[in-house]
């Protein structure tokens, strides 16, 4: 029922996605044609598409990033914005257009600060958790993930003159992104995600701990770094696209556990339902940005999906909780 | 010539927990490891399996530093039986013992076979584990949970197997039927078996030989007849007792009447010194 529902589901939350851009059928086939003439039909070419396969993609790469933490350092609470990654990633892109060494509009740029910063985050937590169990990476995670705020902020209060347009980024927003932004994720992520799921072995036997890995032929340190590696790939990629967004990594790869039976399917799941679920989260900002602003769009910009995903995410959790206290 | 150890020791913390263990596991050979508790069964086990890495002193497999062997090379020769189940939420008894296959197959030839991979299976089918293997390991009893861990040590088709403490936490019937099982497999597939285990009984009965460790060294190592001895019982295990022959096994067995006062003995000038 899962491999007809999930797939299902990503074509209707798509269509739903263009459709709340304003896109009517029409536009859609003329796109498919591969002439987009009219200005409504262009602007969904240049400007709804992109900005679907963004989201599409970077909530991919989250869900499956946040299912590779959590089974390979065995905590249910780590996801890319909780062990500093995401937060690093963030702080990497930031220094880097501040300081003028890459340009906010350069995809490979973008993608190689965010990768060196998210390095750096990890690595923080990394040392912070180094000799605990997994308990400690979880408070090494948040310790790391605060210093990467920290340092975030002290770059926003050196140059306050950005501060309108970095913010929406610091939520996480996939607003504005071109095919231009996307000519390095379109096969980075994918390329990743097929890593990932080739690794599909390895993740699950470092669930069961050092011992049960090492003796099933498994270096567990080593084998540990290796699916960290695949993790920060996919995190920085998502943050270059889309900044900072929250708890897509870290409640989508419970459903997707959930709802797959072997643990092969576990990596497709947590693909197809991060997309689902950021492109959902993106949809909802575009209606209820419509809904604040009345009918007139103008040249307000518009809620940012990081928004949705901090809400739906928290009221997510909120009901685990609450299920697990009264079930 | 299996598996051998030259001048074996590790230490924890400074103190040391064996010391310059020299001992040769031939081909086929049942071995069953046995003293108190802490006296360094499980550490020498881990050693053995290549783990842990030794302090000084080489293990080696057919001749080959196991130092020298990757990880996989060395889950395809020897399988451990661990103490207890990884704990991982959710996770089937299929897709436990599927994770054998590990060290065989390689993470893609992992993907290609999950649920009907025949060596899977017919792990499964030794240890009676068929019809339970879509429960999960949580829903297990103790009986089925020890027997989840060997199906899923056979699953590697390893031709050494390793057992720590197969036997605790269960009742006398299952106890019997594992060891039975065990003593079945090294028959039918040649296996070398090293066995952790407390009760002598059933070490002078299920196995060849027996080696008593004590505080870090190798006390006594022979056939049970030879090893089982009311001194080794006062000095390695600080009990007075009694061994007499069962009559049906023909083994010796081992009646601990009284705990000595002064407990397991001093070590031998050869055994490290504590503190």
């Amino acid at each position: 029922m899962t491999r007809v529902f999930v797939p299902l589901l990503v074509v209707l939350t798509a269509l739903l996605h263009l459709s709340a851009g304003g896109a009517e059928p029409g536009d859609l086939l003329a796109v498919a044609d591969g002439r987009p003439a009219t200005l409504d039909e262009r602007i969904l070419w240049e400007l709804g598409l992109p900005r679907l396969v963004t989201a599409a993609l970077a909530g991919a790469a989250l869900g499956v990033a946040g299912h590779l933490l959590q089974t390979s350092l065995r905590n249910q609470l780590a996801a890319p914005e909780l062990t500093a990654v995401n937060p690093g990633a963030v702080l990497g892109v930031l220094a880097a257009t501040t300081f003028g060494l890459v340009s906010p509009d350069s995809a490979l740029g973008g993608l190689g600060a965010a990768l060196l910063g998210g390095v750096l985050g990890g690595a923080v937590t990394w040392l912070l958790s180094a000799g605990g169990g997994p308990g400690r990476a979880v408070i090494a995670g948040l310790l790391g993930s605060a210093l990467m705020g920290g340092l975030v902020t002290l770059l926003l209060a050196y140059q306050p003159g950005r501060f309108g347009n970095v913010l929406r980024w610091l939520v996480g927003s996939v607003e504005g992104r071109v095919w231009d932004h996307l000519v390095i994720a379109v096969w980075w992520i994918p390329l990743w995600l097929c890593v990932a799921w080739a690794a599909t072995a390895v993740t699950t036997i470092l669930q069961g701990g050092d011992q049960h890995a090492a003796s099933l032929g498994l270096a567990p340190r080593r084998a540990r770094l290796a699916v960290l590696g695949i993790a920060v790939a996919l995190i920085a990629c998502a943050a270059s696209l889309a900044g900072a967004i929250a708890f897509v990594g870290l409640v989508v790869p419970h459903a997707a556990r959930r709802l797959t039976g072997g643990p092969g399917g576990h990596v497709p799941a947590a693909a197809l339902l991060g997309a689902v679920a950021l492109v959902g989260a993106d949809a909802s900002a575009q209606v209820l940005t419509r809904l604040i602003a009345g009918t007139e769009l103008g040249h307000r910009l518009g809620l940012p999906a990081g928004v949705i995903t901090a809400l739906a995410g928290a009221a997510v959790l909120v009901a685990i909780v609450y299920r697990e206290k009264n079930p | 010539m299996s598996l051998r150890t030259l001048g074996l020791s590790f230490g924890h913390g400074g103190r040391p927990l064996l010391a310059g263990i020299d001992l040769t596991v031939e081909k086929g050979e049942s071995v069953a490891l046995v003293g108190v508790n802490g006296s360094g069964k499980s550490t020498l086990l881990r050693l053995l399996s290549g783990v842990l890495p030794p302090g000084s002193g080489t293990v080696e497999l057919d001749g080959r530093p196991l130092a020298r062997m990757s990880r996989r090379q060395i889950a395809r020769r020897i399988a451990v039986m661990h103490q207890a189940l990884p704990p991982v939420p959710g996770l089937t008894v299929r897709q436990l013992v599927h994770q054998g296959r590990y060290p065989g197959q390689g993470p893609l030839g992992m993907l290609r076979t999950p649920g009907h991979d025949p060596a899977t299976e017919e792990a499964l089918a030794l240890t009676g584990l068929t019809g339970l293997a879509e429960r999960v390991l949580d829903t297990l009893s103790g009986g089925e949970r020890q027997r989840a861990r060997l199906a899923l040590a056979l699953a590697q088709e390893a031709d050494i197997l390793f057992l720590d403490e197969p036997t605790a936490h269960l009742d006398i019937r299952h106890r019997l039927e594992v060891l039975e099982l065990v003593r079945e497999l090294r028959a039918a597939r040649g296996l070398t078996v090293v066995t952790v285990l407390h009760e002598l009984d059933h070490a002078a009965r299920f196995t060849d030989r027996i080696v008593a460790l004590h505080r870090g060294a190798v006390h006594a190592d022979g056939p049970p007849s030879a090893v089982l001895t009311p001194d080794l019982l006062s000095e390695v295990f600080g009990v007075a007792g009694r061994v007499v022959i069962d009559e049906i096994h023909h083994h010796p067995r081992c009646i601990p009447d009284a705990p000595l006062p002064t407990g397991p003995a001093e070590n031998r000038s050869s055994a490290p010194s504590r503190g």
